[in-house]
């Protein structure tokens, strides 16, 4: 079922909206992340979605039946928090099977469908142990097998991976995407991190301050920042900023007159930065000259800082071969992708759009673009 | 090597201080409880008596009502015990858990009368009692201590232990308020609800003042009070006095004795989480 949000405010308070009038629709049977920094309301949003808060203002739909007046139960809603909050003194089979004996599941049905899902999630050799004598990465399979259990319309999970370490993390979120394909569920998933959502989601939502900065797939995320948030959000390392006063006589060819005037930032991703002989279209005529600062070699990575236009920015786009002497001008070209233009408020003024041979769109894309 | 040896013994030496000192009132009290009249007073004290006086056991039980004692003690101490910690858990969950108006006011009023000595309660307490006409009767005994203050504040501390996201997955899973309660929050408060019975119990069965004050016949008196039976103004009968406490407490004893595995789990997990 699809998630649609029409104008919905939040105030805890009823004073301070903590999302302020927003609108989305969160598409049935893909997996959604809500990305954003800490404390910029994306729990909040969950927790209007799952029921456990009621929106301040605004309607809530799942599908076309108005769910803002229900309760958590009647949304029927599954959810993996944080803490995966697993019921401490029952057994994993006694936990996943909690919410079908709350629906009066026949004890012979949720026995089975119980061990089921134990393993769907690659629990089903842990039965009868008590939560606290699992890991980390088992806990949480187990959380997510007992949201599973009542067949929930959607899947909510809440920075489920934050307490792992960083391989099982990643083991986790490819055993995440692998649940969510088996079992075609409409999933929201909640990170902070930029690169977990880039990797498990099929679409982000970047909140910011209670309002969406954009709600796209990753890739078009990557290439195509809305605004200067976004792009200084997404990626790593972080985007190159610079004063586009500073360095806009370089691209008087490349921007029309009104970016030349209105833009205040240029940014730059690090792999844009190439060698002047690299074989690439360049953005700009001539070679662009900078002064070399630093270079460092991470096995088969460089990372080169350069003085350009009185801002040290990085480069990861050089081989070893290309880098110059610390403290030598460096001459160095831009590749057409992955630099942007923002004006005063932020906003992207530069390129207007982008085309799609430059971002390659997968088919998924175009239907909910 | 050695110094864990040394302090190894150091320990068990205190222990068994420790355990010795504990028992001396118990074993003076048996020993007591096994002399004649004039060798209780006999200076320097006897610990073994000279003629065991089982009889003094017998006289003690036939100088008072004591089975009917025995039987009130019981009920008012079962009852108390289940009531109160009914009401506990009930109040430790609207303050811990629900949200209502007033419930800070609510809480701080609650707080505020632990401030109030408990001899302080006594007279309007007997006051309310006789005005509702249960002076003399099992009311009077239990009803004043079917709720406490300090037993709800304690289970509210161990319940706001338990993570919010329990109660929410529970509420999502289809746990009403009142499931939740006792299939959640219960169990998992289990060491210190235990704590909570054992004291009160502890507490009613030995408690002497109270009952003292609201009865004046043997048909609702308790054990405690019982006990009065061997003082009078000519001097107090001491071996019938033990005789008499011997199986006062005894049932405390068995009590913790079949108990003993659980309080200690209570008191030594209770203390692993605080
Ligand atoms: N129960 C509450 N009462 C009042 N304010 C709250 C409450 N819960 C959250 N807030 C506030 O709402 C804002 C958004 O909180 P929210 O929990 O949604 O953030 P988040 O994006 O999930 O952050 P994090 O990544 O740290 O979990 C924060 O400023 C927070 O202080
Ligand atoms: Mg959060």
């Amino acid at each position: 079922m699809d998630v649609k949000f029409q104008n919905v405010s939040l105030a805890y308070d009823n004073v301070n909206n903590i999302l302020n009038n927003i609108s989305f629709t969160i598409p049935e049977g893909q997996l959604t992340c809500l990305l954003g920094p800490s404390g910029c309301g994306k729990s909040t949003t969950l927790n209007l979605i799952s029921g456990l808060l009621s929106p301040t203002d605004g309607q809530i739909f799942f599908g076309d039946q108005n769910v803002t007046k229900k309760d958590a139960l009647a949304r029927k809603v599954g959810m993996v928090f944080q803490n995966y909050a697993l019921y401490p003194h029952m057994t994993v089979l006694d936990n996943i099977c909690f919410p079908m004996k709350m629906a009066k599941v026949k004890k012979a049905d949720r026995l089975k469908r119980g061990r089921e899902l134990a393993a769907l999630v690659h629990v089903e050799t842990e039965l009868s142990k008590k939560p606290s004598e699992l890991s980390g990465g088992q806990q949480q399979r187990v959380a997510i097998a007992r949201a599973l259990a009542k067949s929930p319309s959607i899947l909510l999970l809440d920075e489920p991976l934050s307490n792992l370490d960083a391989r099982l993390r990643v083991e986790m979120r490819e055993e995440i995407r692998r649940i969510q394909k088996e079992t075609g569920v409409t999933t929201v998933f909640v990170t902070h991190d930029q690169e977990e959502a880039i990797h498990i989601a099929d679409q982000i939502m970047v909140l910011n301050e209670g309002k969406i900065q954009q709600f796209t797939t990753p890739n078009r995320l990557y290439d195509q920042p809305n605004n200067l948030f976004v792009a200084k959000f997404i990626g790593s390392p972080i985007i190159n900023t610079i004063p586009f006063a500073n360095v806009r006589d370089d691209f008087k060819t490349v921007v029309p007159n009104k970016v030349f005037s209105d833009g205040t930032t240029i940014a730059i991703r690090a792999e844009s930065i190439v060698p002047a002989t690299d074989p690439h279209d360049h953005l700009t005529l001539l070679p662009l000259s900078g002064t070399q600062v630093q270079s460092n070699r991470f096995g088969r990575e460089t990372s080169l800082s350069l003085n350009y236009g009185g801002q040290t920015i990085v480069a990861d786009g050089f081989r070893e071969q290309d880098l110059g002497r610390n403290g030598k001008p460096l001459q160095f070209a831009l590749r057409p992708q992955g630099v942007f233009v923002f004006n005063q408020s932020g906003e992207r003024v530069w390129p207007e759009t982008i085309t799609a041979n430059v971002s390659p769109i997968k088919p998924t894309e175009v239907i909910h673009a | 090597m050695t110094k864990k040896r040394i302090s190894q013994a150091l320990l068990i030496i205190i222990l068994t201080l420790g355990a010795i000192t504990m028992l001396v009132p118990f074993i003076w009290m048996l020993s007591t409880a096994l002399k004649t009249a004039p060798e209780t007073v006999k200076v320097p004290p006897t610990w073994i008596p000279k003629h065991m006086q089982w009889q003094n056991f017998v006289t003690a039980w036939h100088a008072a009502p004591f089975l009917t004692y025995f039987i009130n003690s019981l009920i008012v101490t079962t009852v108390t015990t289940i009531g109160q910690l009914f009401t506990t858990i009930l109040a430790a969950f609207a303050f811990s858990r629900l949200n209502f108006y007033g419930k800070n006011f609510l809480f701080a009023l609650f707080l505020s009368t632990m401030m109030v000595p408990g001899e302080m309660l006594i007279i309007p307490n007997f006051v309310t009692l006789s005005k509702f006409s249960l002076i003399n009767t099992y009311g009077a005994l239990i009803i004043p201590w079917l709720a406490s203050f300090f037993a709800v504040f304690t289970l509210r501390q161990t319940f706001n232990a338990i993570p919010n996201e329990l109660y929410y997955a529970a509420k999502l899973d289809g746990s009403s308020d009142w499931h939740f309660l006792w299939t959640m929050m219960v169990p998992l408060s289990k060491s210190a609800i235990t704590a909570i019975g054992i004291l009160e119990v502890i507490g009613s069965w030995n408690s002497f003042m109270w009952p003292l004050i609201v009865t004046n016949t043997a048909k609702v008196r308790t054990l405690p009070v019982g006990l009065n039976a061997f003082t009078s103004d000519a001097g107090t009968q001491f071996q019938l006095l033990m005789a008499a406490s011997t199986f006062v407490i005894l049932p405390m004893i068995i009590v913790y004795l079949c108990l003993q595995k659980y309080i200690i789990a209570g008191i030594s997990k209770s203390g692993l989480k605080g």
